[in-house]
């Protein structure tokens, strides 16, 4: 007996919910349990929790003890169990019900019966007690309490309407209480003992439950479809769903299989299922019979003209006929033949009439009917039976999935008449000769171009150098063959490897010269339906060849790629018509520009005039914009509006400005207006140049000077942009960023950041202080000069000013601050608490608790103050949990430091800590 | 939950103004109350008041100033004190009954259904706006829980009926049914709610752990 008085173990059990958690879940001696019924432990269950929208069902501990003693003290326990008053917190009465699986047969019958009973009534979510419940009925099973056990199962695995039955299909609409899941993990594995208690009344448990799947599901049909929801008893891959017919069929027919291994069990198994009408008890009655029935019982199943004749047994009849036709005596067979010979015996009918079906109809289904029998039993055949057979068979084609009403297979994409293999073994010029001869058969699911052009052109990659001398055979090839040819080798040179240019340039210029129609209509999707594929693919592929490498295009060959950038660059495409239909909400204009052919071919331009440029400057020969001309003239051009008036050409200005600035500031200066135009009439050509400049390109000092203007336009326009996010961001976002670092850096005179900040959404100032954040943390981020580490300060400290007051949204993602090494680590601390103390949680948490455990020994008080703070804003209230290494590491420094206050704080917290659950730092303080 | 170290006394008459000397505990309990309005003020008047012993009003002054703060808790934690509305209503109906019509018998007038409508809104306010005294010792103590936990059925009982027995005991101090000594005061009841808002405020989790290791391990109380 212990020390402490009964008032204050008592005081001690009840003074938190962490000492009570503690307590119970570290109890595990039955010795406590007069004791605590008579301070009246036990007798409250927690109610479940509500919200507006959401419900919480809290574990109890105490019945938590209860299941762990329950083995040692069964009679007590059962006693208090019983008195536990009535709850509809589902996690109590799984813990009851795992109580009662702890003990002997009668004590938890009792239980089970009460449990039933409350389920019964109750119809919320049971969250994870049909698993505990399934354990209770095999324990019910094993201690022989049947009567019980099917009291418990009768509600659990109760068969009830769907809610949206009116709109679920026909499978759906039927459904259980319980998960699927878990009703199939209870007939695996619960069923089995009560199989064995009571094998009669256990199997025709499940087939009254499969019974009533097919009542609810079928209620409102004149005919059983259940061959359409579960085409084969066995398991097949046409079997697609999982449903509760599903899981039935499959636990009936393993069981089934199970209790029919004897004649005897066979006998009494298809007596229960005959004692319900309908096909799907039929069809699973011929399983077995397929399965475990003696000759006789097969042929009595073959030869039953009911059978033989019932559409809705087909696939069961079917495949007993082709598994145990063999096992058949002569005379039985002839029997069988004999009722294949006669036929379905279809009649026109009105009804059949009304619906169109004629004489010729019915003769043709009797024949099919015939054949697909005959198919089963073919090798079996002789004589008049063979001959019909074989002219069925000559007439209609041999059947593929003959003992299927339907049959589904699936399209997996365009398939090669050709392996990589056997396209390798061909060589290039093999390869170019039997693209020429090979036709597709135009089948739907036949090896088509497509799927040719996608193997041939990975073969053309891993043997680049052979395709590029080998280029020349492929002109004249079909458009599909050609562009895939150059994807190839476009990937090669990606790669870096180095081929002969000449042929391959012979080979773009015959294919940009080809007739170009850009008329798709009436596609088949199996080959490219015009050249224009291909001559985007030889702009990707001359963009990938003016890259600086070894497998770079030759300097030499400048006039001859010009001439077919300045055939590409005035492709159709994009059309307004499809700038209209694929562009706007579909695509942003720069996403559209490389899916055409001219804004792609624009891109090139743009790639071209680096690779002159790169070469001019190696001699020295590189004098602005003007040693390039024909780029020059080309991009004068296609900004007039009346020669191109598509956005998706304009976003390509945008994205390539800053390279425009550093090539030839002048001439950027210049365009700059036509690129980014005021006019509120050329918005959209504003929008569209002004996203691609601000989401793919970084800050750049000159480029600022440059675009002042169009920077203040842009936070004017603000609230108008669509604020469709182009593939790199989205570009209000990316503005902010932009001003950010221009004030820090100290050229923002204007205080543009100032205003874009009135302006913007908290979103987009959240993202702004958090990308500010993330650049100053990064491994590769230069230590900033003094200067601009103090704007940076400052500028924070202006936004914690103009935030504290209104929307503190953005303030919360100062947190991506903590990591940065090059701020001032109190200055940091200080900023976190003074947002902390706003009642704002810092975001992201993990880069806070990264960065305590580095701060922690100089700055031990703020640290721990700016932990505190966390936990207690914490909206989630485990964030912590991601973290505890780094909280740990900070907690053991500061407990470490002289200073007795700060000490002390941090041992508050680790108890506040523990208090909250969070039971991983007890050592911290309470060292053994 | 575990034993702390216990209240000093003043040593008055060095100046004009007597001093207070506060005890570590009461100067962290002063901190954790500085944020819950004037809690914290409360808490050292009532030590201030109770340390005066020239005061003859002294320990029920004390009292009043405890009541007060846990009234100020629970403000703190959301709940508004709404005995005055509660007075103003029943006044607002009392004027309408009085005014509706009657027929001979003294019944209702069937043409006068707004009695009942106001007295539906009434009891709609009552049940929502002024929960029972278990009910808001609930609200606050979960309120300002710095733990954020919803307490099983037993503990939030416990806790909650804690807190309506210091209420009392202070209530009966203040209108004079009880009249304890300075010194009983303190011992018998500002310790203990001390206590009880230190554990409430600063839980000291693990030394109640360890304390509760050492139950498990003796065994049940046998008294």
């Amino acid at each position: 007996m212990g020390d402490l008085d009964r008032d204050r173990a008592l005081k001690l059990i009840r003074a938190s919910p962490a000492n009570h958690e503690y307590f119970f879940e570290n109890l595990d001696d039955p010795g406590w349990l007069e004791f605590l019924v008579a301070a009246q432990f036990f007798r409250k269950p927690p109610d479940p929790v509500r919200g507006d929208d959401w419900i919480r069902f809290p574990s109890w501990s105490e019945s938590r003890y209860l299941v762990r003693v329950a083995e040692r003290a069964p009679e007590q326990v059962a006693q208090i169990a019983e008195r536990i008053p009535p709850t509809e917190n589902p996690r109590v009465h799984e813990d009851i019900i795992s109580i009662a699986t702890r003990l002997p047969g009668k004590l938890a019958s009792q239980l089970a019966r009460r449990e039933a009973h409350w389920m019964d009534t109750y119809t919320g979510h049971l969250m994870s007690l049909p698993t505990a419940a399934g354990d209770l009925i095999a324990h019910l099973g094993r201690e022989r309490e049947v009567d019980a056990a099917f009291t418990l199962a009768r509600p659990l695995l109760a068969i009830v309407p769907a809610d949206n039955a009116a709109t679920s299909s026909v499978r759906g609409s039927a459904t259980s209480r319980i998960r699927l899941w878990n009703y199939g993990q209870i007939l695996e594995k619960a069923w089995p003992a009560l199989l064995e208690a009571d094998h009669k009344s256990a199997f025709r448990f499940l087939i009254d439950r499969l019974a009533d799947v097919v009542d609810i599901a079928f209620a409102d049909d004149n005919e059983d479809l259940t061959s359409i929801w579960r085409p084969a008893v066995e398991d097949d891959a046409q079997n697609v769903g999982d449903s509760l017919l599903d899981t039935l069929v499959d636990a009936i027919r393993d069981h089934a299989l199970d209790m029919a291994k004897t004649p005897q069990g066979l006998v009494s198994t298809l007596a229960v299922l005959a004692e319900r009408p309908g096909p799907l008890f039929v069809r699973i009655g011929l399983h077995l019979v397929r399965e475990h029935g003696g000759a006789d019982d097969v042929h009595v199943a073959l030869a039953d003209r009911t059978l033989v004749l019932d559409e809705a047994v087909w696939h069961e009849y079917g495949e007993l006929l082709r598994a145990r036709y063999a096992d058949l005596t002569a005379p039985q067979r002839t029997a069988i033949l004999d009722l294949i010979k006669d036929g379905p015996g279809l009649e026109l009918t009105p009804a059949r009439a009304a619906n169109g079906v004629t004489e010729a109809d019915l003769v043709r289904r009797a024949q099919y009917w015939r054949l697909k029998r005959y198919s089963l039993i073919s090798a079996f055949l002789d004589g008049t039976a063979k001959d019909d057979y074989e002219g069925l068979r000559d007439e209609l084609g041999e059947p593929e999935h003959p003992t299927f009403n339907s049959y589904t297979s699936s399209w997996t994409g365009p398939t090669s008449p050709f392996s990589s293999d056997e396209l390798h073994a061909l060589g290039p010029r093999g390869v170019a000769s039997t693209l020429q001869q090979w036709r597709s058969t135009g089948g739907s699911e036949d090896p088509s171009p497509e799927g040719l052009s996608r193997v041939l052109a990975t073969v053309v990659t891993s043997e680049a150098a052979g395709f590029a001398s080998a280029a020349r055979e492929f002109a004249g090839l079909d458009a599909t063959y050609v562009r895939s040819v150059l994807s190839g080798l476009a990937t090669a040179v990606k790669d870096g490897v180095t081929f002969q240019w000449d042929p391959v340039l012979d080979l773009c210029e015959w294919a940009v010269a080809q007739p170009r129609s850009d008329d798709d209509k009436g596609r088949d999707w199996d080959s490219d339906p015009h050249w224009g594929w291909a001559r985007r693919q030889v702009a990707e592929l001359l963009s990938h060849g003016f890259s600086e490498s070894s497998a770079q295009i030759p300097i030499t060959e400048r006039v001859r790629v010009w001439n077919l950038l300045d055939v590409l660059s005035d492709d159709p495409d994009p059309t307004p018509e499809s700038e209209r239909r694929l562009g706007g909400d579909n695509m942003d204009p720069a996403t559209f520009s490389i899916n055409t052919v001219r804004g792609e071919s624009l891109h090139t331009v743009v790639r071209y005039a680096f690779w002159v440029e790169r070469s001019l400057h190696e001699k020295g020969r590189f004098d602005g914009i003007r040693s390039i001309p024909e780029v020059e003239a080309l991009l004068d051009r296609r900004l007039d509006l009346d020669i191109d008036s598509s956005l998706a050409i304009r976003s390509v200005y945008g994205r390539w400005f800053a390279q425009f600035v550093r090539m030839d500031a002048h001439w950027a200066r210049v365009l700059a207006p036509r690129i980014f135009p005021s006019s509120p009439d050329l918005g959209a050509y504003f929008e569209a140049a002004w996203s691609a400049y601000i989401t793919f390109t970084p800050a750049w000092n000159d480029v600022f000077e440059v675009l002042r203007d169009a920077y203040r336009l842009a936070i004017d326009r603000l609230a108008e942009e669509s604020g469709r996010s182009a593939f790199g961001g989205d570009p209000r976002e990316r503005l902010g960023d932009h001003l950010f670092a221009y004030r820090v850096i100290g050229l923002d005179s204007d205080d543009l950041f100032g205003l874009f900040w009135r302006t913007s959404t908290p979103a987009q100032q959240e993202h702004v202080i958090r990308r500010a954040g993330w650049t100053l943390s990064h491994k590769s981020t230069k230590t900033p000069a003094p200067d601009v580490l103090k704007r940076i300060a400052q500028t924070w400290e202006w936004v914690l000013e103009h935030s504290s007051t209104g929307e503190r949204e953005p303030l919360a993602s100062f947190g991506a601050w903590l990591g940065a090494p090059s701020l001032d680590s109190r200055w940091l601390l200080t900023q976190a608490r003074q947002v902390l103390d706003l009642g704002v949680y810092l975001e992201p948490d993990f880069t806070v608790y990264e960065a305590l455990p580095r701060l922690a020994s100089d700055h031990p008080g703020e640290v721990v103050e700016v932990l505190r703070l966390m936990v207690m804003t914490d909206p989630e209230g485990w964030s912590l949990h991601g973290s505890t290494d780094e909280v740990r590491e900070a907690l053991s420094t500061i407990l470490a430091t002289n200073d007795s206050d700060v000490r002390a704080q941090a041992e508050a917290l680790v108890h506040l800590l523990g208090a909250r659950g969070m039971t991983m730092f007890r050592d911290l303080v309470s060292p053994d | 939950m575990i034993e702390r170290e216990g209240f000093e006394t003043a040593d008055a008459g060095r100046g004009d103004e007597p001093l207070l000397g506060l005890s570590g505990r009461a100067r962290d309990l002063l901190r954790i109350l500085d944020d819950k309005g004037a809690a914290a003020s409360l808490y050292i008047g009532a030590l201030r008041v109770l340390a005066d012993g020239a005061n003859p009003a002294g320990v029920r002054q004390a009292a009043y100033a405890l009541r007060e703060l846990i009234d100020e808790l629970e403000k703190a934690a959301g709940l508004e004190l709404k005995g005055r509305q509660l007075g103003e209503r029943v006044r607002q109906l009392c004027d309408e009954w009085r005014r509706t019509p009657r027929m001979a018998d003294g019944a209702i007038s069937s043409g006068a259904p707004g009695i009942a409508t106001s007295l539906d809104e009434f009891f709609d306010w009552y049940e929502a706006e002024l929960p029972t005294r278990r009910g808001r010792a609930h609200m606050t103590l979960r309120g300002l829980d710095p733990a954020q936990r919803d307490p099983p059925p037993v503990v939030r009982d416990a806790r909650a009926k804690s807190l309506m027995r210091f209420r009392d005991d202070f209530n009966n101090i203040l209108h004079g049914h009880y009249s304890p000594s300075a010194a009983e005061f303190r011992t018998q009841h500002i310790d203990s709610f001390e206590t009880f808002l230190l554990d409430w405020f600063r839980p000291r989790t693990f030394a109640d752990f360890d304390a509760i290791d050492k139950l498990l391990e003796d065994g049940p109380p046998s008294g």
